[in-house]
């Protein structure tokens, strides 16, 4: 149960909800407001999907390409920790894309709700926890329901809010992410030179 | 003794007293002058009231995420680096200082008061095990009386506190803070390398 609870909020704060709201409204502004919730919940399942497809075989695509767990570790962490510093100190990520009409997977399926942070998590929650499929399935799923709930509600959230909370909410979200993303950088310069 | 005050001290500089002075001016500027002293009390408490929930959460939170002791240490170090630069060299940022009207928990109270630094800080001093609770919260409170009453002397004082003099106290505490920063990254790096 530990294990699940633990997974899905790496999960959720990887998936980083609150950051992607400005986008997520900018990105439908030109939509008429009555498909939002359609598009937010279609683009959410997809991205559920695509995690999905990694937690199934992700362990083979890594053996495949002869990856070690150390390794991913490693990568994972870092690009983890360059993400969470943008959330806290807001770089602004200048990625503002200015697709025209309804967007399809691209932005918002891939890379905003299932980044390469959020595949690298999933791929390693199987290895180093000793979850089974059932409990990172799991989680996994909780985190998605959470994040979608969140990215559906959008403009109700930025109007309730306002953009100061959901700045502060992000970079607290970036805060706990640093220390996840140094553990497992640590974990993995550990496992490789077989520090433990 | 000796630990409380050197707590106080580091997480006084965290909360950067100073270095917040020009921005609660910005924002009160607005405000008529008799309800000055009354916000900024009200802020600095709110900002204590979050603070002190992660001192009491904080190491519950550490390990439902199953974060150790030495990666916090390693991402505060980086952040609270990161912060002192930007003290040092004055890249001060602008964020909410349009504010209109009576300021309410965001922008002062958090994150300035309680920013991500402060929150790592007092997560951090959990994991100290020459620090019980009494002392670090004893820690907290002192460091919270000072820059609370920095901030309304500030009310008075402002008139003697030209930028000028203002800049150079920030840029002297953030070169304190760079010292404190690195000790933190070392000793992290240290603990998470021996310890298997």
């Amino acid at each position: 149960m530990n294990i699940v609870f633990s997974t899905a909020i790496v999960l959720f704060l990887v998936m980083d909800p609150f950051g992607n709201l400005p986008m997520f409204i900018s990105v439908l502004k030109n939509t008429a407001p009555e498909r939002r919730a359609f598009i937010v919940l279609r683009e959410g399942v997809i991205a559920l999907g695509i995690l999905t497809l990694f937690l199934l075989f992700g362990r083979d695509i890594l053996r495949l390409l002869q990856i070690t767990q150390g390794s991913l570790d490693m990568a994972g962490g870092i690009i983890l920790f360059v993400i969470s510093l943008q959330m806290i100190f807001a770089f602004g990520n200048g990625a503002h894309d200015k697709t025209q009409g309804e967007p399809f997977i691209v932005p918002l399926a891939v890379p905003l709700i299932a980044g390469p942070s959020a595949v690298a998590v999933v791929i390693l929650m199987r290895g180093y926890q000793s979850a089974s499929l059932g409990q990172s399935f799991i989680a996994l799923f909780f985190a998605w329901f959470v994040t979608t709930v969140i990215l559906m509600s959008s403009a109700k959230m930025e109007r309730i809010l306002g953009p100061k909370v959901i700045r502060a909410g992000e970079s607290l979200m970036g805060l706990l992410l640093t220390a996840i993303s140094v553990q497992m950088l640590v974990r993995g310069i550990k496992m490789s030179f077989n520090l433990s | 003794m000796n630990y409380i005050i050197k707590t106080a001290i580091l997480l006084f500089l965290v909360m950067g007293a100073f270095s917040n002075l020009p921005i609660f001016m910005s924002v009160l500027k607005d405000v008529p002058h008799e309800r000055r002293r009354f916000i900024i009390i009200r802020e600095s408490i709110v900002a204590l009231l979050v603070l002190s929930t992660f001192l009491i959460f904080g190491r519950s939170i550490l390990d439902i995420m199953q974060i150790s002791q030495s990666a916090l240490g390693i991402a505060g170090g980086i952040i609270l680096f990161m912060i002192a630069i930007k003290m040092i060299f004055g890249q001060r940022n602008e964020n909410g200082v349009e504010h209109k009207g009576e300021p309410f928990i965001v922008p002062l109270a958090i994150p300035i008061l309680a920013g991500p630094s402060a929150v790592a800080v007092i997560i951090l001093l959990r994991g100290n095990p020459h620090l019980s609770f009494a002392a670090a919260g004893s820690a907290l409170v002192l460091a919270w009386v000072g820059s609370t009453v920095i901030l309304l002397s500030s009310l008075k004082l402002h008139r003697f506190l030209s930028r000028k003099v203002l800049s150079a106290a920030e840029a002297l505490m953030g070169l304190i803070l760079t010292a404190i920063s690195i000790e933190m990254l070392l000793k992290g790096i240290k603990t998470a390398l021996a310890s298997s």
